[in-house]
């Protein structure tokens, strides 16, 4: 089942979407990637059909997040740097990172630890289990 | 029905984050949201396998 979805997935080269405008700040949460995948298949079709090959009973919906989950939204520039981010969950802003526009990586690391530990701090239960969904909005 | 830990995703998702880094073509929009995207869940995940692993976070 998951090697059939794969091919099916990768053989829709739809077009699902216009590519953002790059003069603002565009926000884009994980539940995009399924999305953004579809752009660049030739480059992405390998390691698609590896995820397809990992467990053929499993099912694929949890590799991709829930848009109802807690999760980091980011906001990028005009040259498509990511510039800040904040929470889906409660909309509270990650501390600003240092801008430095030639380490595009150690700006997405430092969203992404600011943000684990926020989501470990505000929106975990002792028990480990995401509770976001019982957040106020 | 069982689910697959997450963290059995690391190695696949690394090998996509890979592809995109060495891809000789210019990346696109998409692609580099896509690369953003990469890194901050294999951050998760790794954070996620490492209190698995020692069960304490590292600050």
């Amino acid at each position: 089942m998951w090697a059939k979805s794969g091919f099916l997935f990768a053989s829709r080269m739809v077009f699902l979407g216009e590519t953002p405008e790059t003069d603002s700040a565009i926000c884009f949460d994980n539940s995009d990637l399924r999305r953004l995948l579809h752009h660049r298949l030739e480059v992405l079709e390998a390691a698609l059909l590896e995820l397809a090959r990992l467990q053929p009973e499993q099912p694929k919906a949890h590799l991709w997040s829930s848009p109802l989950r807690t999760e980091l939204t980011f906001t990028y520039d005009a040259a498509l740097h990511p510039i800040a981010g904040k929470c889906s969950a409660c909309g509270e802003p990650m501390p600003t990172p240092p801008r430095n526009p030639h380490d595009t990586v150690d700006t997405i690391l430092w969203l992404s630890h600011h943000f684990i530990v926020h989501k470990t701090l505000k929106h975990t239960t002792s028990a480990g289990a995401d509770n976001a969904d019982d957040l106020p909005q | 029905m069982s689910i697959q830990p997450d963290h059995d995703l690391l190695p696949t998702l690394r090998r996509m984050r890979e592809k995109i880094e060495f891809d000789p073509a210019p990346r696109t929009p998409s692609l580099r949201q896509l690369y953003v995207l990469l890194v901050h869940r294999i951050a998760e995940l790794e954070d996620a396998q490492m209190i698995t692993h020692s069960g304490t976070r590292h600050a």
